[in-house]
């Protein structure tokens, strides 16, 4: 029944009802040679069929080679048999072979191989096929193998006139701003382009959200904080023309910009600090990474550098410790330190590398031509090991087998230390060694004296050093005179103390770094497969894009690297690639508006959204571009614009035609990112420490979630109280034990890369909300601060309320405050501060709260 | 597959996210298409009409959905022994093996110890004795679950990508050794939703001593949103994390606070009826008061009877962790909860099954604990009739190697050549066997069997076609069995 409505659908897609389809098959096989008395074989195209079609076609007659010999496409084919003979005995049905294989008669006989044997019905089927003696319907067989090789679906996969002309493949050509009505909507082209389609559709953009609610979206927005009361107040009454923008400035220039922007970056690189897998070890400073990305954003880089940084900072002309530290991005992945098989093993961690610069920098999912040609996009198979070549050169730790000899290993890392650093370092290593030498050379004195007392027998022995020291020990007490033993002990223990001292680690990043100058030669893996190798391929972009393949310079003599990854660097950046801007254009826009331009940020693919405003994207990408690549320039155009101005009110009429606002008629809500939360709630308690960079920070855990870990004690750190409250773009991210109420409330995954957060609503959030240990500490922290700034417990109330929602509280509200706090003290003969605290948690729990209009 | 009432959906059609919510967080994105038909085919697209005026209910991800076809069980308790049990000392009757105790053979190992082609070999340390009307051979390790053969279908074959603990667990538990993937509780309340809204649809329970290697990767929900991640679950104290509050606040004041915390939020929903996420935060706050009284009534064993709990063994030292743990899968079951899995053994080495030193001493210990509990599940599901519906699954990521790992001692390497699972309960047939090892018990032979067969027998008996089961993330189609999928065992299917 399931293979049969598979079948069906294979056939005519979903295009087509059922009925419509019996029609179109039954009028196919009036065409074929079945002469027009004969009824079609319903027993063969409804039940043998679909199990030949699945099962048996892909290795037997679909391909261009024949597995065994065997053809099972048409009935002379069948009856011809394989190499091993024939296949059905019309005489003795039972006695076929062909049933005994797909009985799985045994190990030597298991047909199909590795899907596992067919069901009872099916082999039933077969049996009872060749019982009727084997009627074929050799057109329907046709359609439906042509129909299972152009693998059902309606994408166009190969590279033609018409792909290449996909909205993500095409140039970016800076498109004509139109012009509308509205005055107001046509100073900033972003608004002109938005209100053009609005108009067309009969719709209107919302009206401006009031000062409050457009700053606290802009403070978040930027820097992951809310303004304080006092900056909303300043705000909403600064009537310069300039005010919005002076906020704006004052936001970009913050360094707290790059902690949230950072963030946004981090979830797409697949930032972590360990490995994953069974020991789930620590990556050596990775945190130096997510650091450079903060400043970089920070500093505004230019896009086109900071994308060549991670690609190639190690073999760029004017390499920078940050350019080093950069090439990290390669190194953030997951990576089992005990492959199950070692080449595999091997093209997993270039995968991994891949996949998420596909991803990230292209907004393609290039992986998945890893095993065969995209079966969407036109990425031929070829493609992906073209790309890959690029990495090729590129070491990957895999420490068994033949790659046990690599020089590098999981550790390798690069030395960022400067000239000065290292010179000290140095110094204070060689002031150390000579202590440590002239103590020695002290002691060894000594003991030249007692091991000259040695025996014969004692001499032999002390040829091992454990029993010489134990003879030593054993005789300095009566062959050394008082003082020279006290001189003797102070300096075996002085020695002690030299060489426990351990020299402060010169700082390293972690880096990438290659093999030399000469790159191995790259292969298509047939199947993915490491062990089956294909055609060899150089180095080559996405053939649907049309550029030239690059020249790979030769290998240059002592270079300690092959330099292709510059040539991958330099060809994502060019002005004219296709994707790139559009790419990070996008991004800016989804963390502004709630959504991309293309809702599917990192597969700009056939299989992705369509952009629902293509021209305005490709504006956007253009002004980047023209902008020297500034991202804060682009921020800041949008953020000028009305729409970045909408409030998020419903309209009836708006609700009706556009329910989802891909027109963008107002601004959404979002409810805040768990970092987001988190930051804000130690903000509101005068707790958060602002400090930036550095090693992570560990939260404190509960007990419950520790004892998750295989080593429940030795599974997280512990960091003193000032630290734990720093922001949480600091907070340590092991892979297989993730911060829990960053987790509850969505944070990435990372194991791969993340464009896209989820947002769920589960109770489980409720729980910690309202129960946990951090929530009610700072409902606690909360209440103390209200209660030393305001005085009643009216105006601490509204105090609560101010700071929690950026806004002077309603008098309802208050009342509302104080009729809980009032049903606490009097029904439930609580404290006055107890119940303070238990409204500073209700505070905490509202929806005002982690919602943004 | 025999599925009369099977529903045409190619696909999924198990997206069924509120619209607001999977139109903002489609981590790698739906087609236009795919994305309308799966909508229409929900009857999302009108119902979300509806849903606009803040009126039409929320839908919680994780509300019970309608399967493809009739399922033969309807929850699943996945018993894990971490760290790889013997099969050739507990299920997998090996009489050769016993002559040839100390001889060192010929024979191809792969384990911890890497790639081997000769091998002393370690003798079954424990008799097998025959049980129930199917005659099945079962080692002394186990005599209280061999009681229940009839009820047990036995897979001797299964094989599996690695014999390296940490991506052998991955692949047990997501189907792939690489690390990132869901787990198959997370894709089964993906599928199917779960019985009981004030219950956690995906139960884990971990052994004392600690989880197992790689801890929450191994009931993670990967690329999915976290609403599928299993929830762990304590047998003693407060059940899960954050349902008590951590400054004592009584019921009552929480039954305050809640009154006037919606006040608020009703409030501030008045100007946004439109959000139906507002609304639901609303809700989830309804459900999270009703969890709270939910859990610890379903932890709390002690109105059982006593001939209940030593049924399970929970009058003895040794057994009474692992029974308390099984009947509270059984009261979980009662409950509505989809799927629960249960760990024996936790941490490193001897602390759970990985018997590399001491054979004897381990497996001893740790089917000790785990006889008489997994004995009373079983007999006591059957005898309330919960047996026809749920899916009791034993085994650990692998087996072990025929042969000693190290020059002296039992102790044996992994083995993910061979080795034995079996199940029992809704859809499986009682008292058969399906596959084999060699005589040696070094690989599997006959009817070979990977852990993507295993995971497409749960799902097929869940109701589910494993083919149709996907997730669209990284330009891909996901499923759990694979891009290539599998077909379920027949064999052991009723």
């Amino acid at each position: 029944m399931l293979e049969h409505d598979r079948f069906y659908q294979s056939i005519v897609g979903s295009i087509f009802p059922r009925q419509i389809y019996l029609l179109l098959i039954a009028s196919l096989l009036w065409d074929s040679n079945v002469t027009s008395d004969e009824a079609p074989d319903v027993h063969f195209t409804d039940t043998v069929l679909p199990v030949l079609n699945e099962h048996c076609f892909k290795c037997h007659g679909a391909e261009e080679k024949i597995k065994g010999g065997l053809n099972l496409t048409s009935r002379e084919a069948v009856l011809q048999g394989g190499d091993s003979g024939p296949v059905v005995n019309l005489q003795n049905p039972q006695e076929s072979y062909l049933l005994e294989m797909v009985s799985y008669k045994d190990s030597e006989h298991e047909m199909p191989p590795n899907k596992g044997k067919l069901s009872p019905s099916s082999i039933k089927a077969l049996a009872q096929w060749i019982e009727n003696g084997l009627p074929f319907e050799a057109e329907a067989a046709q359609h439906a193998l042509e129909e299972t090789q152009s693998d059902s679906s309606s994408y166009d996969n190969s590279i033609n006139e018409n792909t290449r002309n996909w909205w993500a493949f095409r140039a970016i050509k800076a498109p004509q701003v139109p012009d509308v009505s509205s005055a107001q909507w046509n100073r900033n082209p972003i608004d002109a382009f938005l209100f053009d389609r609005l108009e067309n559709n009969n719709l209107s953009p919302n009206p401006p959200a009031t000062r409050q609610t457009w700053i606290r979206r802009a403070y978040y927005d930027l820097i992951g904080l809310p303004p304080s009361p006092e900056d909303v107040v300043a705000f909403e009454n600064d009537r310069s023309a300039k005010a919005y923008e002076k906020v704006i400035d004052h936001l970009l220039a913050s360094q707290h910009y790059g902690e949230k922007w950072g963030r946004h970056w981090l979830d797409l690189v697949r930032y972590a600090e360990t490995n994953g897998y069974e020991r789930d070890n620590p990556k050596p400073d990775a945190w130096r990474y997510r650091d450079y990305v903060i400043k970089s954003f920070n500093e505004d880089k230019p896009y086109d550098r900071f994308v060549t940084e991670q690609i190639a900072g190690d073999e760029i002309q004017d390499a920078t410790v940050d350019s080093i530290v950069a090439t990290g991005f390669q190194r953030l992945g997951i990576w089992d330190d005990e492959p199950v098989d070692a080449d595999q093993a091997f093209f997993d961690g270039l995968d991994d590398v891949l996949s998420t610069t596909g991803q990230a920098f292209m907004g393609l999912t290039v992986g998945c031509a890893r095993c065969h040609a995209h079966k969407i996009d036109p990425m031929p198979h070829e493609d992906y090991y073209r790309l890959l070549a690029f990495f090729s050169n590129t070491y990957n730790n895999i420490r068994q087998g033949k790659y046990k000899k690599s020089p590098y290993s999981l550790n390798t890392t690069t030395i960022i230390a400067s000239q000065e650093e290292i010179r000290k370092h140095d110094q204070l290593k060689e002031t150390l060694e000579a202590q440590i030498k002239h103590l020695e050379v002290r002691i060894a004195e000594y003991e030249k004296l007692i091991v000259a007392t040695f025996s014969n027998p004692e001499k032999e022995d002390a040829k091992d050093k454990r029993t010489r020291r134990t003879l030593i020990a054993e005789k300095r007490a009566e062959l050394l005179d008082k003082d020279q033993l006290q001189d003797y002990l102070a300096i075996e223990e002085e020695l002690k103390e030299l060489r426990k001292q351990k020299l402060p680690q010169l700082a390293r990043a972690l880096s990438m770094q290659e093999n030399g100058p000469t790159a191995p030669m790259t292969h298509v893996l047939l199947r993915g497969n490491a062990h089956s190798k294909g055609v060899e391929v150089k180095p080559g972009f996405p053939q649907i894009l049309g550029f030239p393949d690059p020249v790979i310079p030769e290998p240059v003599e002592g270079a300690r690297s092959s330099g292709r990854r510059k040539i991958l660097a330099d060809w994502l950046t060019r002005k004219d690639n296709p994707l790139t801007a559009r790419v990070i254009s996008n991004r800016v826009w989804q963390f502004h508006f709630g959504r991309g331009i293309c809702r599917t940020p990192s597969n700009f693919g056939q299989n992705g959204e369509k952009p629902t405003h293509p021209l305005l994207l490709d504006w956007l990408a253009t002004y980047l571009m023209d902008n020297g690549w500034s991202l804060k320039k682009l921020h800041k155009q949008i953020m000028l614009s009305e729409a970045y101005q909408m409030s998020s009110r419903g309209q009836d009429n708006a609700l009706e035609i556009d329910p989802e606002n891909n027109l963008f008629w107002r601004f959404d809500m979002r409810r805040l990112a768990a970092e987001e939360i988190r930051d804000s709630i130690l903000n509101l308690t005068g707790k958060l420490n602002l400090q930036m960079r550095g090693p992570s920070i560990y939260t404190p855990v509960p007990e419950v979630i520790l004892a998750t870990a295989s080593r429940p004690h030795a599974a997280w750190g512990h960091s003193p109280e000032d630290q734990q409250n720093r922001r949480s773009v600091y907070v340590y991210i092991k892979r297989s034990l993730h911060e829990p109420l960053l987790k509850t409330f969505d944070m990435a995954d990372t194991d791969s890369a993340c464009s896209v957060r989820f947002t769920t609503t589960v109770p489980t959030q409720a729980l910690t909300m309202l129960n946990s240990e951090f929530l009610n500490d700072q409902a606690e922290a909360f209440a103390n601060r209200i209660e030393a700034d305001a005085k009643t417990t009216r105006e601490q109330i509204a105090q609560a309320l101010r700071l929690s929602t950026s806004r002077e509280p309603e008098l309802n509200e208050i009342d509302q405050g104080l009729a809980m706090i009032d049903e606490l003290k009097t029904q439930l003969k609580v404290t006055e501060h107890q119940a303070m605290q238990r409204f500073c948690l209700l505070v905490l729990n509202m929806n005002e709260f982690v919602y943004l209009d | 597959m025999k599925n009369q009432s099977y529903r045409s959906n190619p696909g999924g059609g198990f997206c069924r996210r509120t619209r607001r919510e999977f139109l903002h967080n489609i981590g790698g994105g739906f087609t236009s298409l795919a994305l309308t038909g799966m909508l229409a085919k929900d009857g999302f697209l009108s119902q979300q009409t509806l849903a606009s005026d803040g009126e039409t209910e929320w839908m919680s991800p994780m509300k019970p959905k309608a399967p493809h076809f009739l399922p033969k069980a309807k929850n699943v308790i996945f018993l894990f022994m971490y760290g790889g049990p013997s099969h050739v000392d507990t299920f997998d009757y090996k009489p050769d093996l016993y002559p040839l105790d100390g001889k060192t053979i010929d024979v191809k190992t792969f384990g911890r110890g890497g790639h081997k082609n000769q091998g002393r070999v370690v003798g079954p340390k424990w008799g097998f004795k025959q049980y129930g009307q199917s005659g099945k051979y079962v080692s002394d390790l186990f005599p209280n679950v061999g009681e229940h053969v009839d009820d047990i279908a036995f897979i001797h074959s299964m094989t599996a990508e690695s014999p390296i603990h940490g991506s052998a667990m991955l692949m047990m538990n997501s189907g792939q050794i690489l690390s990132g993937r869901p787990s198959m509780g997370s894709w089964v309340n993906y599928g199917l939703g779960t019985g009981n809204q004030n219950l956690p649809g995906y139960v884990v329970m971990l052994d004392q001593s600690g989880g197992p290697i790689s801890g929450a990767k191994n009931w993670t929900s990967g690329y999915m949103p976290a609403s599928y991640q299993g929830t762990v679950f304590r047998p003693k104290g407060t059940p899960i994390l954050d349902l008590k509050n951590a400054r004592n606040m009584s019921a009552n004041e929480q039954q305050v606070l809640l009154k006037h915390l919606s006040h608020f939020n009703h409030g501030h929903l008045s100007e946004r009826v439109d959000n139906s996420n507002l609304a639901a935060r609303i809700a989830s706050y309804e459900l999270a008061y009703k969890m709270q009284s939910s859990a610890p009534e379903a932890v709390d064993v002690e109105g059982e009877a006593d001939h209940i709990k030593t049924m399970y063994g929970i009058d003895h030292d040794r057994t009474e962790d692992f029974g308390k743990k099984c009947l509270l899968a059984r009261r979980l079951v009662e409950r509505g909860v989809r799927f629960i899995q249960i760990y024996s053994g936790g941490a490193h080495n001897d602390q759970n099954w990985d018997a590399h030193g001491d054979l004897k001493k381990n497996h001893d210990w740790h089917a000790g604990n785990t006889d008489k509990p997994i004995a009373g599940l079983l007999k006591d599901l059957k005898q309330r009739g919960m047996l026809d519906e749920t899916l009791v699954i034993w085994g650990g990521e692998f087996g072990r190697q025929p042969t000693a790992e190290y020059a002296q001692g039992t102790g044996r390497d992994h083995n993910a050549y061979g080795f034995t699972m079996w199940m029992a309960g809704g859809g499986i047939k009682g008292g058969v066997s399906v596959g084999e090892t060699d005589e040696l018990g070094s690989q599997a032979v006959t009817n070979r069997f990977q852990v993507k067969h295993l995971h497409s027998t749960v799902l097929n008996l869940m109701g589910m076609n494993p083919m149709d089961l996907t997730y669209f993330y990284a330009g891909l189609d996901q499923r759990l069995v694979g891009v290539e999928g599998a077909q379920p065992i027949h064999q052991i299917m009723t």
